[in-house]
Formats: C-alpha cells, structure tokens, sequence
C-alpha cells in the first residue's frame, strides 16, 4: 500500500494524535560504531533483514547510517574492508522522540527513506521508525480496523495475531456447522466454558463470549452456516478467530454501522439481523481485525485483554 | 428482587429451573431483539422476551443473565425448555403481554 496516499485520509482524522515517535519506534535497534568496517554493515543487514544501518558514537549518539545504497557502492569500490565511518550517510535525517505522529508522516512524504533513526534531545539513538512500524502503530491506535485487500493482510499478518499459530497451536477450536439458526451458539457456549477453566475474570470471559456468539451468528446468517472458531487464550489475553468460507462482506463500513443488515425477515424473527452484531463486537473487544471482501471469506479477529478489568 | 417475587407479581410459572427463592435479579432488559440484549452487558439481569428459540437461552448464557420471562403465553418448545435445564439458566412464563409484565415488575422496584 501506498503509504504516502493513506497519510492524506489519516491527517484529516485526527485519531492519533496519541501517538509520538517513541510510542512509534521499534527499540529493538541493530547499530554499529565508525570504525566497524562496512563489510560488518552488509551482513546485519542481510542478517537482520533491514536495509539501513544507524552508527553511533560510544555514547550511543547518531553519528550517521549506512543503507544498502552505500554498501553496493562500497562493493563496487572494492571498499568493504574500510571503516563505516568512510563511507556512511553524515547528514541523516532523524526524529525526536517527542515528534508527533503527522511529523513522523511527512517525513516519510518528503524524503521518501524506508527508515528514519529516533533521537533524544542529546542525540543518543533510542529507536528507528520504518514504514511497517507506522502501519503497525495505526493498527494499535485503531479501535477497530477493517481490511478489504489480500495485499493488507499479507502487511497485517507480520504484526496482528493473524499468524500461523493459529493453524498451528490454537488453544480451542470448533467447527462451526449450522443449519439455519439450529444450533448457532453452541461453539461459543463451549468456548465460554472453556475460558473459565483457564483463570480468566468473568466480565473479559462474558466479553468474548458475547463477542464470539455474535461473530457465530453471523457465520450462520450470513455464510451458510460453515466455519471455524478458534481461540489463543494465555499471557492475560483472549484472541478468538472466527472464519467463514463467504460470500464475504461487500462494504465493511456499512456493516459495521448499527441498524444495517442484510438478513432476511425470517433471521429477524429469530431475534437476529438487526444490524447489531458487528457493531457489539466493537463495542466489547479490545482490538478487532475484520478481513473481508465480495467473493471472498471473512476473518474475524477479536482481542481481549484481561487486565482491562 | 426473588425470582418468586417475580413469579407472583408477573403471574408466571416456572418452564425450567428450580430453588427460584435463591436467585435474585437486581435489573430487567425487555426485548425479542437478541443483540440488542447482548448490546447490554449486565450479569445480574432478567431478560423478559417474547422469543423461544434457543438463542435466548444462548444469548442469556453468555452474559450470566440467571433468569428468561418469557410473555406473551408463548409456547417454549422442549428443546428450549431442556437447553435452559442444561445450562441452568431459570425460565418463567407468564401470558402478559411484555409491556405490562415490565410495568409490573418495574412498578414493584426492579429497575431498569
């Protein structure tokens, strides 16, 4: 995704303001000193698969970054045994860890780096801002966020807890198989007494309930009643997934507005299909991925952290 | 206030539960609209409906609500009536009609 087009929409929003470079930042940095040679450069980078390396003094001030730019020069020169110091960027641009967020935004507009170092006032590198770290720090901020495109979720799958452990080592899982209405809610009674043998508080267990009947619901209203519910409930936190098979939801913003629905008259009856149910799962999780589109199945991830409470 | 209260002051009989002078209601949410009653979140709560289907029960589990009033003298088919025995979820019904049911209840002290 383009970040620069997206920047445009968020500035008018003004939904995160929140958000300074330090609550941005990735603190995990990977830096060397000036006179590590440039060959040191060129296999963290490939090592750590990052394509800029900030320098640092012994204080740990930013003296200067060495890109992969610099590193193929260096290697056509024949300059890999030589000290970074010789062939590194001096004038770097950075951020201050106060820098607000729309700074952090137009600096990626104007100087179209793929990564700006983090600075205190003395100038000792705290931390460096990449385009994925900003995505990531939206995603955080972001109530709610409603993805359309497989393009995103391959950038989501990185940070979300859209991840293979799932697949993998999910904690709960059930096959969600309804005909109609029948026996919608089953799988989210089982979870329920699932989680309460897991030590959670009863309001985040009544909250993922709720959440997980609703998002149940739906894949039986809404797409045929085949599906999969699954949860990763450890470390204070209830992560439930709910997947269906589609046909997907065309206009997630719609869908997400209380009152809006597309089920039939004869759901309604059932007490279901009043347009509440994506918008009570809002309302009681504490993050909500939505992955969906026309023709496509639909992701549903909720979190809920115990220590809300 | 006792489910028995609610019993006398509703005139309902008991579908499904038992040892209704133990368990207690401190508020009252009056809808056949089943997220609607989820949009509320309130553990100690009487759901008063007019749906029988087995969401009602579902809907009730999860949010701990002890106790269903069902009105309008709807029929709660078996299935309803054993899926409440199973979860423990009391279920009453009385042949008024949800409005006056809740003004009774709400007249005698059972908040909203």
């Amino acid at each position: 995704m383009p970040l620069e087009q997206s920047v445009e929409a968020l500035r008018y929003l003004g939904l995160f303001s929140n958000l300074d470079a330090s609550s941005v930042m990735s603190t995990a940095v990977h830096a060397l000193h000036p006179e590590d040679r440039v060959a040191a450069a060129r296999i963290l980078m490939r090592e750590k698969s990052i394509s800029g390396v900030p320098i640092v003094d012994a204080d740990f001030r930013l003296v200067g970054l060495i890109s992969v730019s610099k590193i193929i020069e260096a290697l056509a020169d024949g300059r890999l045994a030589d000290s970074v110091d010789s062939v590194m960027t001096r004038d770097v641009i950075s951020l201050h860890a106060h820098d607000t967020f729309e700074t952090i935004l137009s600096c990626f507009q104007r100087f179209k780096f793929g990564r700006f170092p983090v600075v205190e006032e003395d100038g000792r590198l705290v931390g460096m801002i990449t385009d994925t770290d900003v995505l990531s720090a939206i995603i955080r901020s972001f109530y709610s966020v409603y993805v359309h495109d497989q393009r995103r979720t391959m950038t989501l799958g990185s940070f979300s807890a859209l991840s293979k452990e799932f697949e993998n080592s999910a904690d709960f899982v059930y096959g969600i198989s309804c005909t109609g209405l029948e026996n919608a809610g089953e799988g989210s009674a089982r979870l329920k007494a699932f989680l309460q043998t897991k030590g959670f508080g009863e309001s985040v267990v009544r909250r993922a309930s709720v959440c997980a009947y609703e998002a149940e619901i739906n894949v039986c209203i809404h797409a045929g009643g085949k599906g999969s519910l699954r949860a990763i409930a450890r470390n204070g936190e209830i992560i439930v997934r709910v997947e269906d098979e589609g046909p997907g939801i065309e206009n997630i913003d719609l869908a997400m507005k209380e009152g809006w629905s597309t089920a039939t008259d004869a759901i309604r009856e059932l007490g279901f299909g009043a347009g509440m149910g994506l918008a009570n799962i809002r309302r009681f999780s504490d993050h909500l991925v939505i992955i969906s589109g026309k023709d496509k199945p639909t992701k549903v991830e909720m979190i809920f952290l115990a220590d809300k409470e | 206030m006792k489910l028995t209260e609610v019993l006398e002051i509703t005139g309902a009989t008991c579908v499904a539960g038992e040892h209704l002078d133990t368990v207690e209601v401190n508020h009252a949410f009056a809808s056949d609209l089943m997220s609607d009653v989820l949009a509320m979140s309130r553990p100690d709560t009487l759901l008063i409906t007019g749906l029988t289907t087995p969401q009602t029960i579902r809907t009730a589990q999860m949010l701990d609500l002890p106790a269903i009033l069902v009105v309008r003298g709807k029929d709660v088919p078996q299935d309803v009536a054993d899926l409440a025995r199973t979860t423990g979820i009391v279920l009453l019904a009385t042949h008024e009609i949800m409005y006056v049911a809740s003004g009774k209840l709400y007249a005698r002290g059972l908040s909203g």
